[in-house]
Order: C-alpha cells, then sequence, then structure tokens
C-alpha cells in the first residue's frame, strides 16, 4: 500500500467519523484533482416521493441536477436506509419524455375531440379550458364539473383545490384517488372512533411482542417498515409474525405463523378471533365497560355497483348500508358464537393449529400485538366491516393506544393522510374531519376561508368509481384529473372509464409529469412539476407532516399542480360562478375573480417573499408574489389546531424530519386517546376516544358475507391484483428508471404450475386473461416471487402495455365506496398462433 | 491453502470519542501517546480519531482502552477499512 | 434451466439466445405509452414479449453514485432468504468473502437503528432484495437523462 493511499483512506475514514459526529468536513480532508469545488453537492431533505411510509431522503443537487438521494440519517421513519425504489428517486424526473408544453387535441388549428395533440401555449390551454368550463356550468350547473385527485399531491396543491372547487366553482365532484386506496379505512376510524388515522405510530414496532399482518404485503409494498419489522423479530426470539393472505408471497418468508385463506373469508377468521377471547375469558372487562359501546350493522348491503344490477337491486340494505343499531356485550358475544373453530377453517380453508395460534396473539394478555394491513382488507367489498373486525379485537382485549399495542393501517401514497383525508379532498369532506352534510361545518369553513354563507354545497359529490360511470352517462362534462394515471388505476376501464374519457359530450385535461395512458386518453394535457421541483409537503401513514423545499427547476414550461389550479381560477369571475343572491346579499364579493376571493383573501397571501428560506428558489411564490406555501399552510392549519388536529408553525416543518400531529406546544403526539401520552385526554380518564362524544369507541357485530363475483364453470380462477417492489402504482415513474425497469420489466401472471399444466401452459407461456368485463394479454411466471395456490391468479398493474383493469369488477365497499381489486372472476387462454 | 502464507491486512479505522470538556486535555494526551493513533478532530467535546493496525481485535482492544479513560463518555467505532496488502487493486 | 424453457416456447426465443440483445423484441417494440397522436388508442391488445432473463454474467456494474445498492450480477434462482436462512450470506457474509470471492457485504450494514456498529449484519438489512435486485437483458423502456455527478461541474 502506497502511502498516499494509505493517507488517502486515513482521511476517508477520519470524515466518515466527524459526520457521524455531525461535525463539518474540512475540505482539506478531500484530497481531489479538479479542486474541491467541483466535487461540492448540496444536500437537502425531503420525504421520498413513493408510498405512505414517508421516508426521508437527501437529495444531492449539482448545478441544478439531482444528481443522488440517500437515506436521511437524521430522519426517525428510515434512519438511513432506503428501499431499492427510494435509492434510484434521483432518476424519476430524468425520463426522456418528459411533458414540457401543454398539448390540445387539434384539427385544423381548432380544438377537436378527435383531433390530434398539437403543442400550445399556456394562455390557449386555459383559454379552451376555462371556455369548456364555463359553458358545462351554462347548461348544467356544478354538478357536471368534476376533478379527481391524489394522495400525491402536495398538502399545498389539495388544499388549493378542495377550496376551488368546492367554494370556487361550488362543486363537491372532487375526489382523490385515494379512494381506490384507504377510503374503507378512513370509514372505519370515523365510525370506530369518531376520528381519523391511526391512534399509534412506528415507535409501536419496536414494542411489539407480535405482529399480525392482515392482507399486506409490506416485503415489498412497505420495505423500510418491514426492516423495523425483521429488525424487531430477528433481534428477539419470542416476537411471532403472522402472515395472511390469498397467496403466499415475500413477507411469508419471515412468518411464524404463515396463512393463506379463501378470499374473502378473513372476515369469518376475525370473528372466530374475537369468540376466542370470549370463550376463553380473556376479555379486558374493565377496559371494555369504561371506554367502548357496541353496535350491529346492517347486512346484505350489497356491493356498490351501478344500482341497476341484479345484485344490488337483491341487496336488501344496499341504501342504508352504514346503518348500526346498539346492542350489549352479551349480545355482541352471542353474536359471534356462530364463528366455531371447525365452522371457520372449513370456510377458510386454513388448519385449525394456525387459525388458534393466531387467535392466541390476540388472547393472551401479556403479548402485545401491532396488527397491520393495506389492500387486502381496504380493497374488499366488506373494507370498512374488515377494518373494524380488527378494531374489535384490540378493544375487546384493551390493546390499543400504548407502545406495542397498535391496531395500524398503512398507506400507499406518500399523502394518503396528508392531502386526501386531512386535508379533505373526498366528495364528502372538508378539512380536519368535518363534512360538507353538517351545517355547522360548512358554516365554520366558510368563516375560515372568507367566503359567503351558502357557497358550500350540501350534498356530498360523486365518488371514484362514480365519476367515471357519469363520465360514461353523460352527466359529468368537464374533468380534470391531476398526480394520478386513472385510466390504468381504475376498475373496469374498458367498460366505464375510457369510454366515459372519450365521451364527445366530455372535455379531459390531465395533468401529470409524463404521457400516461391517462394523460393519453385526455383531450388536453398539462405538463407537470414533480416532487422537488417545487415546494411542498406530505403527511406520512404515521400522522407525521414532511415538509420540503423546491430544489431544482421543473423541465421546459412544466409548471406545478399549485401554479395550474391558482392560475387557472383568475379566469373566473364571482359572476361567473356564483349564484346571484348570495352575491346581491354580499356585494363585496361582487366583480372578483375566483383567484381574489380564494387565494388574495388577506390570509394566503398574507406573508411576504422576504419569509422565503433564500438558499432555495421558490417559483410558485415568485410568480404570484406572496409566499404562497405559508399562506395556504396557515390558514389550513386553522382548521385543525385546538381540535386535536394541531399542527406546528410552518417554519419549524422545514428544520425537523416530519412532525406527528396533534403538534401541542410544539410537541408531537405520538399515541393518541391515551391519558399521559396524548395532551387531549382529560386528567383521570386513563383512555379517552374523544372523537366520539361519549369518549368510547364502538365493537361492530358484522358477518361474513360472500364477495360480489366468485368463480364458476366458465370464469374459473380468482383474480387478485396489486403491486411490485420495484415499481411504484401505475409505473409512471418507475418504468422511466432503467434499473427499475430492468428489475421488473413488464407484467406477469402469477399462477400454480398446475393451473397452467391443466391449460396446456408453460412458464412464459403468452396468455389471455378473459373476465365478463374485457380482456387483456400477458404471460406465464409459475416460479417468481408470489406463490399462489391453485385457483388463485396474481396479475400487478404498474405496465402500461398490459392493462389488467381492463378486466376487473367495479364493484365497491358499499359504505366506503372503495373497488375491491382483490376479487373477481376471470378465465385464462392460450393465446393461439 | 497450507502452502500459502496467511494474508497480510492493514486495517485503518475511525473512532468518534466523547469526553468530559474537564478531561478533554487528558483525554487528548493520552492518545496521543498510543501507537498508531491519531487524533484528526476536536469539536465539542468530541474527538476524532484514526486507528491503523494488522487486525480489528489489535484496534479494538486500543479502542476499549481509551474508552477506559477518565472523563471519557463513550468510544465508538465509526468506520473500517480493511487493505489486503497483497492485493493492490482491492475494491472497497 | 430458465434458458431451456424459454427455447422450448417459440423459435423465436432461440433467436434470442443466439444473437442477442438486438433481436430480443420478437418483433415490434412494446412502448409503455402509443404515440403522441390522437388517433393511438391506449387500450388496445398489445404483442406481450417473452420475459426478459436475467443477466448472470457476474460483472459488477459502476454505480449511478455512490449511495446507489449494487445491482445482482449473477443468478438468484431458488435461493431462501427466510425466517431461518439466508442464502446471500453464505457468500457476501464477512467470513466467507476469501473462499466465495464475493464482495463483502457494506460495513454501513453492519449499524442499527441508532447507528450503533454491531459485529455482524443488522437485522433490519436480513432481506437482501429490498434494494438490491437483478436485472433483465433488455433495453430500457425509455431513456432516462439523469446525470451522474463527474459529468456535471467538473470544468477541464
Amino acid at each position: 500500500m502506497t502511502l498516499s493511499r494509505r493517507e488517502m483512506l486515513k482521511a476517508q475514514a477520519a470524515g466518515v467519523a466527524a459526520l457521524a459526529a455531525n461535525m463539518s468536513v474540512p475540505a482539506e480532508a478531500q484530497p481531489v484533482t479538479g479542486g474541491v469545488d467541483s466535487l461540492q453537492i448540496k444536500w437537502s431533505k425531503a420525504p421520498c416521493r413513493f408510498c405512505g411510509t414517508g421516508c426521508g431522503v437527501m437529495v444531492g443537487v449539482k448545478e441544478g441536477k439531482v444528481i443522488a438521494t440517500h437515506g436521511d440519517m437524521k430522519a426517525d421513519v428510515n434512519r438511513g436506509l432506503n428501499c431499492i425504489k427510494g435509492y434510484f428517486l434521483s432518476k424519476i424526473m430524468y425520463g426522456s419524455d418528459r411533458l414540457t408544453q401543454p398539448l390540445l387535441r387539434k384539427k385544423n388549428g381548432v380544438y377537436a375531440k378527435d383531433g390530434e395533440f398539437t403543442p400550445v401555449s399556456w394562455e390557449e390551454a386555459f383559454d379552451t379550458m376555462a371556455a369548456k368550463a364555463k359553458a358545462t356550468l351554462k347548461a348544467k350547473g356544478p354538478t357536471a364539473l368534476g376533478m379527481f385527485g391524489s394522495g400525491q399531491w402536495t398538502i399545498f396543491e389539495g388544499y388549493a383545490a378542495t377550496k376551488l372547487m368546492r367554494a370556487g366553482f361550488r362543486s363537491n365532484n372532487l375526489d382523490p384517488n385515494a379512494r381506490h386506496c384507504m377510503a374503507s379505512a378512513a370509514y372505519a376510524f370515523m365510525r370506530t372512533f369518531g376520528m381519523d388515522e391511526p391512534m399509534g405510530c412506528y415507535d409501536d414496532f419496536e414494542h411489539a411482542d407480535a405482529f399480525v399482518l392482515w392482507g399486506s404485503n409490506m416485503a415489498e409494498m412497505h420495505p423500510i417498515l418491514w426492516t423495523r419489522v425483521t429488525d424487531r423479530r430477528l433481534g428477539h426470539p419470542h416476537v411471532k409474525v403472522a402472515v395472511l393472505s390469498t397467496f403466499t408471497h415475500r413477507s411469508s418468508d419471515l412468518a411464524d405463523i404463515p396463512i393463506v385463506f379463501k378470499p374473502g373469508t378473513d372476515l369469518a377468521i376475525l370473528n372466530y378471533i374475537a369468540n376466542h377471547i370470549i370463550s376463553t375469558g380473556r376479555v379486558n372487562k374493565d377496559f371494555v365497560d369504561r371506554h367502548t359501546t357496541f353496535v350491529k350493522g346492517a347486512t346484505e348491503i350489497g356491493y356498490g355497483l351501478r344500482p341497476d344490477d341484479p345484485r344490488e337491486v337483491k341487496a336488501r340494505k344496499a341504501a342504508d348500508a352504514a346503518a348500526t343499531t346498539p346492542i350489549d356485550f352479551d349480545a355482541y358475544a352471542a353474536f359471534v358464537k356462530d364463528y366455531t373453530l371447525e365452522k371457520v377453517s372449513a370456510l377458510t380453508g386454513v388448519e385449525p393449529g394456525f387459525l388458534q395460534q393466531l387467535a392466541e396473539l390476540y388472547a393472551d394478555p401479556k403479548r402485545k400485538v401491532v396488527s397491520l394491513w393495506t389492500m387486502g382488507f381496504n380493497q374488499h367489498v366488506r373494507g370498512v366491516w374488515a377494518n373494524q373486525l380488527v378494531y374489535n379485537l384490540h378493544l375487546l382485549t384493551g390493546k390499543i393506544s400504548e407502545p406495542g399495542n397498535s391496531p395500524f393501517s398503512l398507506t400507499g401514497q406518500p399523502s394518503a393522510c396528508g392531502t386526501a383525508r386531512e386535508v379533505g379532498t373526498f366528495a364528502h369532506r372538508l378539512p380536519a374531519d368535518m363534512t360538507v352534510v353538517n351545517p355547522e361545518h360548512r358554516k365554520h369553513a366558510e368563516e375560515i376561508w372568507r367566503v359567503p354563507h351558502g357557497i358550500i354545497p350540501d350534498k356530498p359529490g360523486y365518488h371514484a368509481v362514480e365519476q367515471d360511470r357519469m363520465l360514461k352517462d353523460g352527466k359529468l362534462n368537464f374533468y380534470w384529473i391531476q398526480v394520478n394515471n386513472n385510466l390504468q388505476a381504475a376498475p373496469n376501464s374498458t367498460g366505464e372509464t375510457y369510454p366515459g374519457y372519450r365521451n364527445p359530450d366530455n372535455f379531459i385535461v390531465v395533468s401529470d409529469a409524463y404521457p400516461t395512458v391517462t394523460a393519453m386518453a385526455a383531450d388536453l394535457i398539462l405538463p407537470a412539476a414533480m416532487w422537488v421541483e417545487k415546494e411542498g409537503a406530505y403527511g406520512n401513514a404515521e400522522r407525521r407532516t414532511h415538509v420540503w423545499h423546491q430544489l431544482v427547476n421543473a423541465p421546459g414550461q412544466a409548471r406545478s399542480d399549485l401554479w395550474q389550479l391558482m392560475e387557472f381560477s383568475k379566469r373566473f369571475t364571482t359572476d361567473e360562478v356564483w349564484p346571484a343572491e348570495i352575491l346581491d346579499a354580499n356585494p363585496n364579493y361582487k366583480g372578483k375573480t375566483l383567484f381574489d376571493v380564494l387565494f388574495r383573501n388577506g390570509q394566503v397571501d398574507k406573508f411576504a417573499l422576504s419569509e422565503i428560506d433564500p438558499g432555495y428558489e421558490n417559483h410558485e411564490a415568485k410568480h404570484f408574489g406572496f409566499y404562497v406555501h405559508k399562506g395556504l399552510f396557515e390558514e389550513y392549519a386553522s382548521f385543525g389546531r385546538g381540535h386535536g388536529h394541531d399542527l406546528g408553525p410552518y417554519e419549524l416543518y422545514h428544520e425537523v424530519r416530519g412532525l406527528r400531529w396533534p403538534v401541542v406546544d410544539g410537541k408531537e403526539t405520538l399515541w393518541r386517546y391515551r391519558e399521559g401520552l396524548d395532551p387531549y385526554v382529560k386528567p383521570g380518564k386513563g383512555v379517552e376516544f374523544y372523537g366520539n362524544k361519549d369518549g368510547k369507541a364502538r365493537i361492530i357485530a358484522v358477518p361474513y358475507e360472500p364477495p360480489a363475483e366468485v368463480p364458476d364453470g366458465e370464469y374459473d380462477l380468482w383474480l387478485v391484483t396489486g403491486r411490485v417492489l420495484e415499481h411504484w402504482h401505475s409505473g409512471s415513474m418507475t418504468m422511466r428508471v432503467p434499473e427499475l425497469y430492468r428489475a421488473f420489466p413488464g407484467a406477469r401472471c402469477f399462477m400454480h404450475p398446475e393451473d397452467a399444466r391443466k391449460r396446456g401452459l408453460n412458464q412464459g407461456s403468452e396468455i389471455r386473461l378473459i373476465s365478463r368485463r374485457g380482456e387483456m394479454r400477458t404471460r406465464v411466471e409459475t416460479r417468481g416471487r408470489n406463490r399462489m395456490p391453485p385457483g388463485v391468479v396474481f396479475v400487478p398493474w404498474f405496465d402500461a402495455s398490459q392493462l389488467i383493469n381492463k378486466t376487473t369488477l367495479d364493484a365497491t365497499d358499499p359504505i366506503s365506496k372503495q373497488t375491491d381489486f382483490k376479487k373477481c372472476a376471470v378465465k385464462i387462454v392460450p393465446v393461439s398462433g | 491453502m497450507a502452502e500459502r502464507s496467511a494474508p497480510r491486512y492493514h486495517h485503518i479505522s475511525s473512532a468518534v470519542v466523547s469526553a468530559l470538556p474537564a478531561h478533554l486535555d487528558t483525554v487528548l494526551a493520552c492518545i496521543g501517546q498510543m501507537p498508531d493513533t491519531e487524533v484528526h478532530r476536536v469539536e465539542n467535546g468530541k474527538i476524532v480519531i484514526v486507528l491503523e493496525g494488522a487486525s480489528t481485535g489489535v484496534i479494538g482492544e486500543r479502542l476499549a482502552a481509551i474508552g477506559l479513560l477518565d472523563g471519557v463518555l463513550s468510544a465508538n467505532m465509526v468506520f473500517e477499512q480493511i487493505e489486503d496488502l497483497d492485493d493492490p487493486g482491492v475494491d472497497p | 434451466m430458465r434458458s431451456l424453457t424459454v427455447l422450448g416456447a417459440a423459435v423465436a426465443a432461440g433467436l434470442v439466445l443466439a444473437f442477442g440483445a438486438a433481436l430480443s423484441q420478437e418483433g415490434a417494440p412494446v412502448k409503455i405509452v402509443p404515440r403522441l397522436t390522437g388517433t393511438a388508442d391506449p387500450m388496445a391488445l398489445e404483442r406481450v414479449p417473452a420475459l426478459g432473463r436475467p443477466v448472470v454474467d457476474d460483472v459488477r456494474r459502476m454505480r449511478n453514485y455512490p449511495e446507489q445498492p449494487p445491482v445482482i450480477p449473477h443468478a438468484i434462482d431458488g435461493y431462501q432468504l427466510t425466517l431461518n436462512t439466508n442464502r446471500c450470506m453464505d457468500c457476501h457474509k464477512r467470513e466467507f468473502t476469501e473462499g466465495s470471492g464475493a464482495p463483502m457485504i457494506s460495513v454501513t450494514h453492519f449499524q442499527d437503528r441508532d447507528g450503533q456498529v454491531l459485529s455482524d449484519v443488522t437485522p433490519r438489512r436480513y432481506f437482501c432484495t429490498a434494494c438490491h435486485v437483478q436485472q433483465s437483458d433488455v433495453p430500457p423502456l425509455v431513456q432516462n437523462r439523469f446525470q451522474d455527478a463527474k459529468d456535471i461541474g467538473r470544468k477541464p
């Protein structure tokens, strides 16, 4: 070893140690040719762009380009780790087909539904769009105008969208793609605790004695949370992991109790466990008496299909699916008594021994249990029930709201909680868990927004699946889609979504960074800035709000969704969109633009440009002339402060790696509803579920009911859809990263080798996968990471060239209106010739 | 394996030592007297040191000795580079 | 094993083996999106290319930036990565690298959640495939304009 190499290694070693000790590294410790300047990278924090885990990353920028990213050591969520997608964040903005200018379908120089995409200026794009919106409003009123948003919107964007739609255009036809993702979880939180989002946080993982995965493949979909589960399980031999699924996958590799059940029968397993807890005398009676009440849910509630579908006509309670009636403990105990081990084992196909071991994890008073779930529960025609049934288990045993005892609903999008749920971009919601049907809530929102009373409409708008149906039926005619790829994501795109987008009565606008299939099916494409090309804020699954600076500029004329929403609002005056009687009663609002009344309202425009950190660019703020992000954030935060949804002052979020609300006196709250941990619990209460007026949580009695469609003689296989580790959602970002693409270059159909053999298929054979709705083509995979039981196939939906949602069924949970993407019937035949 | 002489290695490690302010000078003096041990940075009671040796064991022993010095709160290894002296093209 | 099955599936696949990546598309390349044109139909049924074969040439690939986890350049078919066994460690664990010739697991993997250095790989890094993936022998779907740090800012 030469002396210079030795000196270099020593300098490097010292540098690493200095970094670990939080010291600055002296420039002279970096022996570099070309000068140290050439090596300098500006590192800034940001949350990851992908899933709801909310990992912190450090983003390295050099000469206006992101050149590296790595896990943030200071971020509590991931402490320096990233999954394979997170490590490749550096490349997601640099796909060579980024959209950089607006594109409008034109024929002979003017807009035409069947025209060719033609580059236009923002001016022309907005002119055409505004004319279409105004014509629609004039002909049919605000209910013909709609918007489909996203759990990937920043908090500012979602908040600006909800203001523009509800208080500007007076339409509640605003829904986020999070409807496809965690609406069932949100409804179950409200029905059980009167307040949305988990009581616990990720710190539960380091305290648990058992983890139960209910329909969640965390090893692939939440890899960094899985590292924390793995760390706990392998580091502490007494810890047990149970993994429930309809097939065997990578999470099963860590399972002490691996369970594969027949699709839909998880409901019966949950009721069996409750029965086991009661019949073995392990109910925490004191907790149940003091902190819970019992209700019985309506049954035979249908499947959220179109109302004329025979299954809906037959459903006794489809119109009143959410109804409940009070019962007592004895009635509840009698109800679950039917769910015996023998009966449930036969129904689910699970060995009795595994069911007993699973039930004991919950029943054993000495074992702390974290239950985790995502789409297996939420994308379920009885998703709200499934969520509530797992709360039953934690409430019966008092295993809740304390470190290590935690029913934990995970999310799939970076701001499903922050933007979709907390901001309230659902068709029925307002910020801070309020709803549009409650007159008090509307009044409160109108006061905060400084708009006249009566502006916010009182009927919930169309939810996601209903929007597609209304587009097809010609009742929704102006439609703006931001930050999502719904033609790829929505169910039954053959029968509903695509005909809706191409319906000649409709004008479809898509804002995106890349030409997705949704963009290609639109009439106007608006190029969007993404991730660190703008200042942003996301809220992850553990109530953590995380803010980032703009770090690079967007390419060409791409603009953030926030810029697009606010700039578009300048093209409407109150006289054009608000009723004359409201304006007559409030004449000072006359003749103003929607931009004036919504964003120049003395609050959103309160903060000067001088408050922006001079070390960072901020395109929107400079464009509008005020610190728009801070203004939107502070106005939004006033909804929740003092009501259990408190956010800290905006500046604080630029300093820290996110904070978990409620943030009271500058301190975040890790566990809610327990005295000593949550400042909102009144002294002496011990536990208080203060979202409900009586301070108690609801335990619900609901049965197993079968799925909407089950395999039969012709369509003889269950189809389950989902994701893979390497690609995120519809793949519009990850498919453009060569390493991620080459790691999983296309969708495929995972199936049991025997199922393949019976159809004359081999590994890699090309097949047609056909349902009653439509068909797609893919190839057979009998050996991959997912091991299917006979009769069940799995196809991921990330691949735009293989749209599995052409075949899925648009059945939803009738309460949450969330689609069941996990259970429909298909057949598979070889591609001939 | 038997014919080949045991491979020769050179280990370069770095560590962060935290010391009470009152003892900082004495701690630095003691470290300064140790063989193959260099102080690279001192800031806010934290000392960055680089240790060299033929094996992890030698370096570990020395770090343990530092940990036992009066006024030392902690001494943690941060980084270790192992150079194979017989292989000049090693890929760290 | 894998390549034999691919051969059996179609004669075209045999050509892939013989002539390499240039012909591995089986005819028309599959596009992630249709052409930027009003007549393109995103709902059209497209031909699905053969499943790509994993790259197993054992050649280490340069990283895009030092923090990037290296990709796996060898076969991992049938590797057990479970509660009880981790096949990757059989070669990449420090003690075994001399015999296997495999790169040692990076020392960054020895730190626990609190940044303490352990004597072996931390359990939170146990499942290697969360970060390290194989690559298939297919060309990228879309070119990426990411620029390596070495190409930015270095003035001659």
